[in-house]
């Protein structure tokens, strides 16, 4: 006899839909299970035959075969437990399949019957939404998850012998409610610039990188608050729509990462470390790189110049096409990279440079510091800016600045103008403007240009900084609300020009 | 310069007041070198004669000759009339010096600047400052070229027109540290890289204690211009002293590391520098003394004056040649946040305005 069912595993950031199929026959009693599967996979055989036991459900002593097709794309994972041993009892003609083709079962087993939870579910429902799925089944630990993908009844089931029982009609089961999160309002709360005191400049530079999506550099000592500005940029970034929830949210159940509730409802801030690998920050065989995790977010790296020249040239490439490619013998994939670089470092090696009195580095050991960070990836940080000492008058006004949701309406509406403005081309942020556009769309008069000129030559500026610098200039003119680049939006962004000089001595 | 002197300087076992006299007991190290034990051991005692004997065993005087002659530099010895007339009257001075380029005359004054190698923007103005006017007029500077204070006051000198001198911890052929080379070079052009140690001598730390004993000893007056408690720098104000030089520190706030050896100089009674007036007044009475003629003019150099807009002065008043934060800029200026920063971009763009590390800025006095 014959029996199928539908199920769904995790290859990189998506979910594949698959049918498992089993055939009872009459033959010596074996149980084998064929189709490109992964050890994890074929353990399956052993949980399945044991739960189904554990659950009193009769399982017949015969020739069992599975297959999980499409037979030739390599599975892995533990999700299709739950379908093995509903196409077995299937096939044993305990339960109709006629009835379950628009259905799918996902989930895991343990011995004793009871169904474990898997990673990736919101990814599968979404994507056995798509393919026209009715009715599908989840372990109970998922069901956050269920409740934000509507238009598909969805169980949230805790043992085998509950489905069994139900696919018999000796029970009843209640579908899980569908709860409209953005309706509700369920938006997590987020860190406030409200909470950061003093530091002007520091959130002024923050709001332009979050205008134009520059990548964006601190540089100040220890406790300056480096870290806690970097936290609260995606808290000023324009707020997500409800597609980009629930695609970040997705990418973060496979990965298991998915913290109460159900749902990512804010832009993703990840922190590296800097002994992080080359395969931790993109991505490899069977990891979302951090990149990826970061995608329409913020990536932090703290101390920047620690970080090795691989890891960092590693980021060129997301930095500059907002993906990234991964090619492994076994998989050829592209993820989403598009995320916003905040990198934070010391002035010197001690930290306190330039008050001689605290630092203790010599001229070469600052320059040494310095130009770890030098080259490529700096052409790619558009602003630069110092985060200062927080001072005890500045503790005490603690809340005293403006909110990120003030913040928020302004760079919102940079971004709208933006927008309009490179409506034709394939990029939407003055930061992803390229040379040949940057004379077209950031026009300078001849007060400007003379400015320019003065300051090319006596700040010893390179071709590069002078592209960044009018770039930026154009996104503080965005975010005034002006049509032309003014005198006053070019010495502001030259304030954020990079750290390419040398020092004298 | 002949192989023999070369030879009979670098003798070790023999300290360099002991190799003086046995020169000024009026036999050449050309007739050293060819002595017998016994007429070494009755002309020099026994020990030295060891010494000599030792030395000649394993010596390859062309190849010294030629290693010296490669590195373009010189051997000046005690007994050439080249070897400065300044270290000829002080003891525990080096028999033989190498040289690339000139020796300081004696006919002109020199100063030593020194300082810390770490020096604030201020102490690298001043340094800057002291270095230019003393070019300008033809006082030679005399320095050690390391980083920070030495190095930028010998190149104020340059700027000034002036020649400068630079004493070394290693081999005169070594440029140390590898960042000052330009100068450096210069500094052969213009002057000359002196040094007690043998062509191709590391720069050990160890060196450089007992440099500083040549710089204070050819120069006529010591400015320090930064210095640590324990530094370098007043190692050489305590040779200035010891020899006879006059010693001026340059004040500084008593918060600052950096100035607290200078300030405990003043304290002990070292002249305190108030500007470019302290420096004229000490060269014009060393001039009288040495009958030479000439006035100094120290004034021309310094920019004062410029044309600041009401809001301009404002910003520009809180700066001073401590770099100061951005921030703290703002707090104390009062102005809108896009105004400060056009301002100061201005300013920079003049010039008035340095950026020390990243939104730090002081006064560029230049």
């Amino acid at each position: 006899m014959f029996g199928s069912v539908n199920s769904a595993f995790i290859k990189g950031i998506g979910a594949v839909i698959v049918r498992v199929e089993a055939d009872i026959s009459n033959g010596l009693p074996m149980f084998e299970m064929v189709g490109d599967l992964s050890p994890q996979v074929r353990e399956a055989r052993e949980r399945v035959r044991t739960a189904i036991k554990n659950s009193d459900i009769d399982l017949e002593v015969r020739k069992t075969v599975i297959n999980i097709c499409p037979a030739d794309v390599h599975k892995q994972g533990s999700s299709m437990d739950l379908a093995i041993a509903m196409a077995i009892l299937a096939g044993q003609g305990a339960i109709s399949s006629s009835r379950l083709s628009d259905t799918l079962f996902v989930g895991e087993l343990s011995l004793e019957g009871s169904i474990n939870g898997i990673k990736g579910t919101l990814a599968i429902l979404m994507a056995a939404k798509e393919m026209g799925f009715k009715n599908c089944f989840i372990p109970r630990a998922n069901e956050e998850e269920g409740r934000v993908v509507d238009g598909i009844t969805i169980y949230a089931v805790d043992t085998l012998k509950e489905v069994f029982d139900f696919l018999t009609e000796k029970t009843k089961l209640s579908p899980i409610e569908y709860i409209d999160f953005w309706e509700e309002g369920r938006l997590d709360r987020q860190e406030d610039f409200a909470d950061l005191s003093g530091q002007e400049t520091l959130r002024r530079a923050c709001e332009i990188a979050a205008a134009g999506m520059h990548n964006i550099l601190f540089i100040g000592p220890p406790g300056s608050g480096k870290t806690m500005a970097a936290k609260r940029i995606p808290g000023i970034l324009p707020s997500i729509s409800k597609k980009e929830c629930l695609e970040i949210s997705s990418l973060y159940s496979v990965n298991g990462m998915l913290t109460m509730g159900g749902l990512i409802t804010r832009r993703p801030f990840r922190e590296v470390h800097h002994t992080a690998t080359k395969t931790a920050i993109t991505g490899g065989a069977y990891t979302i790189g951090e990149v990826t995790l970061a995608d329409k977010g913020v990536l932090f790296l703290d101390e920047f110049p620690e970080f090795s020249r691989e890891v960092i040239e590693t980021l060129r490439e997301p930095m500059e096409s907002g993906r990234v490619a991964i090619t492994r013998s076994n998989i050829r994939e592209e993820y989403p990279a598009g995320f916003m670089l905040v990198a934070a470092m010391n002035p010197c090696k001690c930290g306190f440079y330039p008050d001689l009195n605290k630092c203790r580095c010599t001229e070469t050991e600052i320059r040494r510091y310095l130009s770890k960070v030098s080259g490529p990836i700096m052409d790619r940080i558009d602003i630069c800016t110092e985060s200062s000492p927080v001072e005890y008058k500045d503790i005490k006004s603690l809340g005293g600045g403006e909110d990120s949701a003030t913040i928020r309406k302004r760079v919102e509406a940079a971004h709208e103008i933006q927008k309009k403005r490179f409506g034709k081309y394939n990029y939407s942020f003055n930061s992803f403007m390229p040379v040949g556009h940057v004379k077209k769309f950031c026009p300078l008069d001849k007060e400007c240009d003379r400015y320019m000129e003065m300051a090319f030559e006596k700040l010893e500026l390179s071709a590069r900084t002078y592209n960044k610098t009018l770039k930026v200039s154009r996104t503080i003119a965005d975010l005034a609300g002006s049509e032309s680049i003014q005198l006053c939006h070019i010495k502001e962004a030259l304030m954020y020009r990079g750290m390419d000089k040398k020092y004298r001595g | 310069m002949d192989k023999y002197s070369l030879w009979f300087g670098n003798i070790l076992g023999i300290g360099n007041a002991g190799k003086i006299n046995m020169v000024k007991s009026g036999r050449s190290p050309e007739e050293i070198y060819h002595m017998t034990w016994e007429e070494l051991s009755l002309l020099f005692g026994e020990e030295q004669a060891e010494k000599v004997i030792l030395a000649r065993k394993e010596a390859d005087l062309d190849k010294e000759l030629e290693k010296v002659c490669a590195a373009k530099a010189r051997f000046i010895t005690y007994e050439e009339k080249d070897y400065p007339a300044r270290l000829r009257e002080l003891c525990g001075m080096p028999y033989g010096l190498y040289v690339r380029g000139q020796m300081p005359r004696q006919d002109l004054i020199s100063v030593a600047i020194v300082g810390a190698r770490s020096a604030t923007p201020y102490g690298k103005e001043i340094a800057h400052d002291i270095g230019k006017i003393c070019g300008e007029n033809n006082i030679q500077v005399i320095s050690g070229l390391a980083r920070g204070v030495d190095g930028i006051s010998q190149s104020g000198a340059m700027e000034g027109g002036g020649t400068t001198f630079g004493v070394l911890g290693c081999g005169v052929d070594i440029c140390y540290p590898p960042g000052n080379l330009q100068v450096y070079m210069e500094v052969i052009k213009r002057g000359g890289v002196i040094s007690e140690f043998p062509i191709g001598t590391k720069p050990l730390p160890g060196h450089f204690p007992s440099r500083n004993r040549i710089i204070s000893g050819l120069a006529d007056i010591v400015v320090v211009v930064e210095a640590k408690k324990k530094s370098g720098s007043l190692i050489t104000a305590d040779f200035a002293l010891e020899q006879g030089r006059d010693v001026i520190a340059v004040p500084g706030r008593i918060t600052d590391m950096t100035s607290e050896g200078c300030n405990h100089l003043i304290s002990q009674g070292a002249e305190i520098y108030m500007g470019p007036e302290t420096l004229e007044r000490r060269l014009q009475s060393i001039a009288e003394v040495r009958n030479m003629k000439g006035t100094f003019n120290m004034e021309s150099t310094v920019k004062k004056n410029f044309a600041l807009t009401r809001e301009e002065a404002i910003v520009f008043g809180c700066l001073g040649l401590r770099p100061k934060r951005l921030e703290e800029v703002l707090t104390e200026c009062n102005l809108p946040m896009g105004e400060v920063m056009g301002i100061l971009m201005d300013l920079e763009i003049k010039g008035y305005v340095k950026e020390a590390s990243k939104n730090n800025y002081y006064v560029n006095r230049l």
